[in-house]
């Protein structure tokens, strides 16, 4: 036993034995000599303790893991940390085996001092080689793809502005031609009705309420459009915005228009974010009318607003660009009937509405998607029928400088 | 689209009707929890994945844009939710992917039940008000080696290629790789590991966590464990008798045991 003792002393390479929980059970007098130790100062010590820091990292992330996962490694290279604080370059082979209950780690350990220089010029020459060769295929690259992406989006860019003018003079166009008559119908329809023109009879009055209320739908639908239609016209600055006091004050102008009763509005976090205002406010009136209009009857309505800040891809439709920046992430949820989440991308589509809303017009959500994207954000809704209803609004909380 | 069971070389086994999904840390793939998930394949369906860029994933799907911030990690980990449409599943994360876990968590909140933790740290970095472990020029120091020691790094990261020039067909079988092949990626990886900053995150994280704390473990020391305690809301905090980094290989049995108590929990 002594023999073996003294036989592994004597080796040309350092030896080492630990344990599962890195403590060194046995270390030989040639690694004792490179790392400037004596025995009793290592035994039962981590073997941590004779690693860098970078190399310990190494350890824990990979030399560690390999060696339990593989039971065995070879041509591992570390640095080991000498008692007097001199860094010894090394090469480590290790073995996992069973040594009674216990996992033993061994390993033999050589100094790699001349092979580090010639590997030093290696990993020098062929860095060299690679870094010009990827720069220069990297640069042609790029450059083609620049030219190839500078004429398609210019492209995109007179395609967008013409259809976004058309888009808006269509639009004024159709309300104003829309509107017109259809102010003209109502105003006369009320006359006629209240100058008696029309004979009263039972059958009559049914026929009359139905006009009566196709006359205000229209009117709803054609003042709705243009709302629509004027958010796209906004020539509102830029400002600073803050997610609670829009919110709050989208809720004090609801609450005294419509005369709501029985709410509960919860705002937490707050964080500031480049929006127009005017829109916004907007947009949070429209989220909290659909949450009053699709509310649990016979409880209270609770909303629960909160906004944190998100980092958020800023490329949203080219594929495999990445830039990742901070985002308000603002979550609006209620406790109302909510919806069967499979028809969560139908609800904000133009127009679209559920069948269980009578009232509505269709527009609440396409406007607030409208809003949102218009300031290269994202909304979407999580909802559980019977539960309530999240909507989800992720905004950039720096505005990009326009184009046009 | 993507195939992302390909590309994040996603394994499912187990029978149950709630999923856990492992994530696995910086360092090596999905092999670090085979001691782990077969405890609970019975009760639940288990989610096994390599991030891109490690383990058996397709390295031909690494973006250096997207994986510069643990965030492109993140997107990995929800991308897998929505293919899965996973709903109330068990996140178990090692180290770094605690944090991913947690940025999952809160842009996708319904995706997730429970976190599990393991060896967790906001921040590695020291500074006058916070204790991570290391210093900067610690930190430096690493990326420099990984830097530097390229082909160490490339001998050490790709240790399974064995030459076999008699089977030349075998090698390829062989070289199923556990660890980080590409040391171009995994210095990456350590860079988007060490320099992060997330402690700012902790407090929009709701959902229940378990913190695994090993004794002695110098890449997330305990006080970087206590600190996440009293910053995570719903959390609580197991000080394990395993030491090191990696008490999912030293410590299996106890590992099982306080996840399946905090499963148990309600």
């Amino acid at each position: 036993m002594e023999q073996a003792e003294q036989l592994l002393d004597n080796l040309p390479c350092g030896y080492i034995i630990f344990n599962d929980r890195g403590e060194i059970n046995y270390i030989n007098q040639t690694l004792l000599h490179i790392v400037g130790y004596a025995s009793d100062e290592l035994l039962g010590q981590k073997v941590e303790k004779l690693l860098t820091v970078s190399s310990r990292i190494f350890y824990q992330t990979h030399l560690f893991p390999l060696l339990t996962l593989k039971s065995e490694v070879t041509e591992i290279f570390l640095t080991l940390k000498a008692k007097n604080g001199t860094h010894v370059p090394v090469m480590l082979n290790g073995k996992r085996t069973l040594a009674g209950t216990e996992q033993a780690y061994t390993c033999v350990i050589s100094t790699v001092w001349e092979r580090q220089k010639y590997e030093q010029q290696l990993i020098e020459a062929r860095q060299g080689y690679q870094q010009a060769l990827e720069d220069n295929q990297s640069l042609k690259d790029l450059s083609d793809r620049l030219q190839q992406e500078q004429h398609k989006l210019d492209q995109k860019l007179v395609e967008v502005a013409r259809t976004k003018q058309e888009y808006v003079q269509l639009g004024k166009v159709l309300m104003h031609d829309l509107q017109e008559p259809v102010r003209k119908i109502s105003f006369y329809f009320e006359r006629a009705l209240s100058k008696k023109l029309v004979p009263t009879s039972a059958e009559n009055a049914e026929l009359l309420a139905k006009i009566g209320k196709s006359v205000s739908r229209l009117r709803l639908v054609a003042d709705s459009v243009q709302r629509f239609v004027a958010i796209e016209d906004e020539k509102e600055p830029v400002t600073e915005l803050w997610s609670d006091q829009l919110v709050t004050a989208a809720a004090n102008d609801f609450m005294t228009a419509t005369g709501t009763q029985d709410v509960q509005l919860h705002v937490g976090g707050s964080i500031a974010f480049q929006g127009r205002a005017a829109v916004f406010k907007t947009l949070f009136y429209e989220l909290i009318a659909n949450a009053v209009r699709f509310r649990k009857q016979g409880i209270p309505l609770i909303m629960n607003v909160r906004s944190i800040t998100v980092q958020e891809n800023v490329f949203q439709s080219t594929v495999d660009k990445y830039l990742y920046s901070d985002h308000v992430q603002i979550e609006f949820t209620d406790n109302g009937i909510g919806f069967d989440q499979r028809f969560a991308s139908y609800v904000s589509g133009l127009f679209n509405k559920m069948k269980n809303d009578e009232e509505g017009v269709g527009l609440g959500l396409a406007l607030c998607e409208q809003i949102v994207v218009r300031h290269y954000g994202k909304i979407s809704a999580r909802s559980a029928e019977g539960v309530g209803t999240t909507i989800k609004i992720v905004l950039p909380v720096v505005q990009p400088k326009p184009f046009f | 689209m993507t195939d992302i069971f390909k590309r994040n070389n996603v394994n499912i086994f187990g029978t149950g009707s709630k999923t856990m999904l492992f994530a696995h840390g910086f360092g090596c793939g999905q092999q670090m929890w085979r001691n782990i998930w077969p405890a609970f394949q019975d009760e639940y369906r288990i989610v096994l994945f390599d991030y891109v860029g490690s383990g058996n994933s397709d390295a031909n799907a690494y973006n250096p844009e997207r994986y510069r911030n643990l965030n492109g990690y993140a997107e990995d980990v929800l991308e897998i939710c929505e293919a899965l449409n996973l709903k109330d599943a068990i996140f178990v994360g090692h180290s770094v992917s605690s944090i991913v876990g947690m940025l999952a968590s809160i842009k996708e909140p319904a995706y997730f039940d429970k976190l599990v933790l393991v060896g967790p740290s906001p921040r590695y970095i020291n500074n006058p008000e916070y204790v991570g472990g290391f210093e900067r020029a610690d930190i430096e120091e690493l990326l420099d080696t990984m830097d530097k020691n390229y082909i160490g790094w490339a001998n050490f990261l790709a240790p399974a290629i064995m030459q076999n020039p008699d089977q030349p067909e075998l090698a390829a079988e062989l070289t199923e790789s556990f660890c980080s092949t590409d040391p171009v990626i995994a210095r990456q990886f350590a860079e988007a590991t060490f320099l992060s900053d997330n402690r700012q995150d902790l407090a929009y994280v709701n959902h229940p966590c378990l913190i695994l704390q090993c004794s002695d473990d110098m890449i997330a020391p305990l006080p970087v464990g206590e600190y996440l305690h009293s910053n995570l809301t719903n959390s609580s905090l197991v000080v394990m008798q395993a030491t090191g980094h990696c008490p999912h290989l030293s410590a299996p049995q106890e590992t099982v045991a306080y996840i399946r108590q905090f499963l148990a929990q309600d």
